[in-house]
């Protein structure tokens, strides 16, 4: 059966030759979509460590002194912390809301960051490390975990007074420590800081910069901000409870002017993190959007192609598939002849393909991946994706030769052979 | 002739229904595919209103200093009022220079005794009304006596008006914007977030609200638009910012600060591939990467379609066999099948474009979209799509097409020997 199919792709080399040339050049491309796919999906999957459903972030603002409004003589730290409390306090007594805090530059989804090199006992973080400047209550708001399965209010409770909470993951990637809990009850130096040590009191889940992100951005320390009076907090986030989670923002602001204007402060406007997340993803998203259409694109071509050309191979093959009837192949027989020179094609063509992958992975051109085993090229991730290339090409081969393959089996042979 | 050619290929493609659809709906497909990308890239340059005039802007967006005695230590970021003038409001070149705040900030909106709104703000000068074609609907901008004097007036989109007042005919009317009283002066169409620095619901002068200003009063939160005369100046408007900027770097020597251009400002392409202020835009590294890409669009499906183009000759090989005989030159062979390849790729590249369009429509929300913008999604228009440039790449990447899948075929068909092509050879 084999050497009839390479009879039969000799004889037609010099069509073959053009369509081996696509189909390497296409198991390339699509094995380093696949690939890019691959990658985004294995990051996108991996435990967020927070949850900003039902969560709101609240912006407050200061009446300007050109406003009739503007209560003068009370723009000093004081009064400023005392009404912003009041404002949270409020907030907290609305019914629907569950937690809120304030936070400093700490909440996910966004283009700011503080932070940068903490150190325990001798050892310092390198790089750049967040620091979430936080209220207790934000574990509450975003349900941070601790890593032994602590609740979000448990953590909260670690995490009173003058106290710090490291992310799992903090000494990971600077010492290879992948254990934080030996380091609970020291001191933590903040970044530029070799005097005044504050105490970690637990180790949280990883908390991610977001759902795409990978390596050092993804640790983070947690510290309590302390006083509002001391402390600049530019945050103010809100959970809102699952069953009554609806027309928040509308409520919210109807009541705004009258109950949370407090001073000079005010709310100036509320979002819900499902926006504020759908804004800072959204340049990831349409690069993975625009992969899987080329992905697409490029499957319905290798479709055409084929059909194009086995169309116009088969019209040719009438006599010999006629032939071949008459001496008693059966029409799957015809049907499997035609598949089987498409699919051997594509074998000829893998190994090559696949040597191409390997050097384009080795040259690291592909898409860094967090993980055992190497970031650019691993033995499971180059099988898994090309497998997956190969099987693609295989189901678009088989769509696009069985629908001139069909009419071929559908041949009357005494029809086709009457000019013999 | 050309009635003749037209005639000839709707014979060959009512012959061939099969091979004739497949090769349409694959360049079609190219064709569509690669007008997508072009028109993600065409939305950041192409002009359409308010920014007609994309062509002859430069743009500064942020600036950047640096320490005299130590000059990997470096500020970058919107910069001051002061600064701007200084570096910018002396140009005499440019036919006008606006400058307004880099980014929109927060509002609240209120009319008062009615719940508050959130909303987006930009304060800028009385020249981005020049600088922006804005479609006033209702009223007109604010002037120069109105910026000078602080005056609490704005400008509000069209959708603003209504849900502040109820009606677009607005100009007049009283608002709180952050608990401060502004008179309407007029109302505009809305804007697209896509429409960069024009994009905001309400401005106002930014005289009148504190503009926050850092380091000496050198940084701020303003930017700066200069639209030229014409593209053709603007060497020299690079040329008279520089001296500018050497100029008032003596005068800030004081503060231990200077200003460095980094080649700004940038023409609306090299603006389009900034990604952070401390960083000079490669341009010709994105041009690349979307030459690249073209390229793959283009050659997979050539080699496609060429495998199909030559079964097509190949069933017509006893024909041109024929032609040939009769006295038909190779050149007259090559010529004919090229040209009814072009006739069919270009038809088929019609509907890939006008298929590319629509897909735009039905999807503007995640291939226009920028991250880290206000929240706003962003809205399409035609004329945002249909661009003169925009039809002729269309045409041009059907040529390449049709030259890349069908000269080798139909060279091969035209060099054919004659008494082995009516043999059936």
């Amino acid at each position: 059966m084999n050497q009839k199919l390479f009879k039969q792709i000799r004889a037609e080399w010099r069509s073959n030759v053009w369509l081996c040339v696509e189909l390497l050049i296409v198991s390339v491309v699509l094995w380093y979509i696949v690939d890019f796919c691959y990658v985004i999906y294995t990051v996108k999957h991996r435990p967020l460590g927070f949850d900003t459903e039902h969560c709101y972030s609240v912006t407050l603002a200061t009446v300007d002194t050109s406003s009739p409004e503007h209560e003068q003589g009370r723009d000093n730290w004081e009064d400023i912390a005392a009404d912003r409390t009041e404002l949270i306090e409020r907030l907290r007594r609305r019914p629907e809301v569950e937690a809120a805090a304030y936070s400093h530059v700490s909440h996910p989804y966004q283009g700011s960051n503080s932070g940068g090199d903490f150190t325990i006992d001798t050892l310092k973080t390198s790089g750049y490390t967040l620091m979430r400047l936080i209220q207790p209550d934000f574990l509450r708001v975003f349900r941070v975990e601790g890593v032994d399965g602590e609740t979000p209010e448990e953590m909260a409770q670690m995490i009173q007074g003058h106290s710090a909470l490291v992310s799992e993951n903090l000494f990971d990637y600077d010492f290879d420590i992948k254990d934080m809990r030996p380091f609970v009850n020291k001191g933590i130096y903040m970044p530029g800081d070799t005097t005044n040590a504050i105490q970690v009191r637990g180790v949280t889940k990883t908390f991610r910069y977001n759902d795409y992100k990978q390596g050092q951005m993804n640790r983070c320390v947690f510290v309590n901000m302390g006083s509002l009076e001391h402390a600049n907090a530019n945050e103010l986030v809100v959970r809102v409870r699952e069953n009554m989670d609806k027309d928040f923002i509308d409520a919210l602001m109807a009541d705004a002017p009258t109950q949370f204007h407090i001073g000079n402060q005010y709310i100036c406007r509320v979002q819900s993190f499902d926006s504020i997340k759908d804004n800072i993803l959204r340049g990831d998203r349409r690069m993975e959007a625009q992969y899987i259409i080329g992905l697409t694109f490029l499957l319905i071509n290798i479709f055409l192609g084929l059909l194009g050309t086995f169309w116009f191979r088969t019209q040719q093959r009438v006599a010999d598939i006629a032939v071949r009837m008459v001496n008693g192949a059966t029409r799957s027989d015809i049907f499997r002849l035609l598949v089987g020179e498409g699919l051997l094609l594509l074998s000829i063509v893998t190994p090559i393909a696949i040597a191409i992958d390997v050097n384009i992975a080795h040259l690291e051109f592909t898409q860094y991946l967090e993980a055992k085993g190497g970031e650019f090229l691993s033995a499971g991730r180059m099988i898994l994706c090309s497998g997956i290339a190969y099987a693609l090409m295989a189901l678009m081969i088989v769509a696009g030769i069985s629908i001139p393959a069909r009419r071929a089996m559908r041949i009357a042979p005494a029809e086709a052979l009457r000019d013999e | 002739m050309i009635k003749q050619l037209i005639k000839q290929t709707l014979a060959q493609l009512r012959s061939q229904r099969m091979l004739t659809a497949v090769s349409i709906i694959g360049s079609a497909l190219s064709i569509f595919l690669i007008m997508v990308v072009v028109m993600l890239h065409q939305v950041q340059v192409a002009p359409f209103a308010p920014v007609s005039n994309r062509p002859r802007m430069l743009h500064a967006d942020w600036a950047s200093m640096q320490v005299i005695d130590a000059p990997q230590y470096c500020s970058n970021g919107p910069i001051s009022e002061k600064t701007a003038k200084s570096q910018f409001g002396k140009l005499t070149i440019p036919e006008a220079v606006t400058i307004c705040n880099s980014e929109t900030r927060p509002a609240n909106l209120q009319v008062p005794g009615s719940k508050s709104v959130g909303s987006d703000l930009r304060g800028t000068d009385e020249q981005y009304w020049t600088v922006f074609d804005f479609t006033f609907i209702d009223g007109k901008p604010y002037n120069k006596a109105d910026v000078d004097s602080k005056l609490h007036v704005a400008v509000i989109d069209r959708s603003t008006a209504r849900l502040l007042f109820g009606t677009e005919k607005a100009a007049g009317r009283e608002f709180l914007m952050n608990y401060v009283p502004y008179t309407v002066a007029g109302v505009v169409r809305d804007v697209s977030v896509l429409a960069d620095g024009a994009f905001s619901h309400v401005w106002v002068p930014y005289t009148s609200f504190d503009q926050g200003e850092w380091l000496s009063n050198l940084m701020g939160s303003l930017c700066v638009t200069i639209l030229a005369k014409s593209p053709d100046d603007f060497d020299a408007i690079r040329a008279e910012y520089e001296r500018n900027v050497a100029e008032y770097n003596k005068e800030i020597s004081s503060t231990g600060w200077e200003f460095i251009t980094r080649n700004r400002p940038y023409d609306q392409e090299k603006n389009a591939s900034v990604i952070a202020a401390n960083l000079e835009p490669d341009e010709k590294a994105d041009r690349r990467t979307r030459w690249i890409i073209y390229a793959i669009l283009l050659i997979v499906p050539a080699i496609n379609l060429s495998g199909m183009t030559e079964s097509r000759m190949r069933r017509r090989v006893e024909e041109l066999g024929v032609r040939r005989a009769f006295g038909c030159t190779r050149a007259q062979l090559l010529a004919q099948l090229f040209s009814e390849n072009l006739l069919i790729t270009i038809l088929s590249g019609l509907i890939g474009w006008l298929a590319s369009i629509g897909f735009a429509f039905l999807f503007s929300n995640f291939l226009f979209s920028q991250s880290y913008n206000t929240g706003t999604q962003p809205f399409i228009e035609l004329n945002m799509l249909v661009q003169p440039s925009t039809f002729g790449l269309a045409i041009l990447f059907c040529f390449i097409l049709n030259f890349l899948s069908s000269s080798f075929p139909a060279w091969k068909a035209s060099r054919a020997n004659i008494v082995n092509a009516i043999n059936k050879h």
